[in-house]
């Protein structure tokens, strides 16, 4: 891979991120490095220096509410789960990417159709 | 909630090394994260980041390079946010300035009584910078001084501050007015 195209990957990761984070915290509360791993589930390789800044912006902005969770295999761990306003920016956000999903799908089908 | 102990989840020991490791990793951050908010959020910050450090299911080496440059970690919790001056790294760099020059003068100094004593001369008197820098070797004894007025203690404090500002980026403190359209 090219440094170019790493930095278009990690550009478009940071871009979609936001709202990947909101809706897998919507889904079910989670702690940080717990994210991490869903989304390495869904595909999506994600490191914990994008991941822990993300969540302390959320939490910050009043987007996410936390709580600490006393774990049986080490420090108490700090879970996060959606606030009004986060689901609030969570349908925005959503909203704005389908725009962006279906012109970025309606250009690429372009490419490939037939020229009459 | 309860909290799962899955196999995926479950913390390494974390050596001595491992902690030391993090310690100084999360010392060169928090004077890099001074730059980009307030001291309790700075501190929080920084122990929200060791807890999940000792809970990391990987090798430190691997979850402090995960996290990135102790600078690039900073940024990425800047978010657009004006950044203030870094005083911890500018008391850093006024204390590095010290020793640097307080080694070179010294080194100057023995130099010249190196000199005095290889030459047999009495004395020898020399300028570093602005300040008068003497070596004897007598019969008396041996020895060095410099002159004892406010010049041999400027040098080093003009340094220092220069050093410190430098370091502390100091033009920071000037907030970027708010551009105005007309």
């Amino acid at each position: 891979m090219s440094r170019i195209q790493a930095q278009q990957d990690a550009q478009l990761t940071r871009a979609a991120l936001p709202l990947l984070t909101l809706t897998l915290i919507a889904d079910e509360e989670s702690y940080g490095y717990q994210l991490i791993e869903r989304l390495a589930n869904l595909g999506l390789e994600v490191t914990t220096g994008l991941m822990y800044p993300l969540l302390s912006r959320l939490e910050r902005d009043g987007q996410v509410s936390t709580r600490m969770v006393p774990s049986t295999s080490g420090p108490p761990r700090k879970y996060f789960a959606l606030t009004e306003a986060g689901h609030a920016t969570r349908a925005s956000v959503k909203e704005q990417w389908q725009v962006v999903a279906t012109a970025v799908h309606a250009a690429t089908e372009k490419e490939h159709a037939p020229h009459a | 909630m309860p909290d799962k102990p899955p196999g995926s989840m479950r913390t390494r020991h974390r050596s001595m090394g491992d902690r030391l490791h993090a310690e100084a990793y999360l010392t060169r951050l928090d004077w890099h994260l001074e730059a980009v908010m307030p001291g309790k959020e700075r501190r929080s910050t920084v122990k929200e980041l060791r807890q999940s450090l000792i809970s990391d299911p990987r090798g430190m080496t691997s979850s402090l390079r995960d996290l990135g440059s102790p600078k690039a970690l900073a940024d990425q919790y800047a978010d657009d946010a004006h950044r203030r001056p870094l005083w911890s790294i500018g008391v850093i760099a006024a204390g590095a300035a010290l020793l640097v020059y307080w080694t070179v003068f010294l080194s100057y100094v023995f130099g010249m009584l190196a000199a005095v004593e290889s030459l047999g001369s009495a004395e020898a008197d020399a300028t570093f910078f602005i300040i008068k820098v003497t070596a004897f070797s007598t019969d008396e004894g041996v020895g060095i001084g410099w002159t004892s007025d406010w010049a041999w203690l400027i040098v080093p404090t003009v340094l220092a501050a220069f050093a410190f500002l430098l370091g502390a980026r100091i033009w920071r403190q000037v907030k970027p007015s708010e551009v105005t359209t007309s």
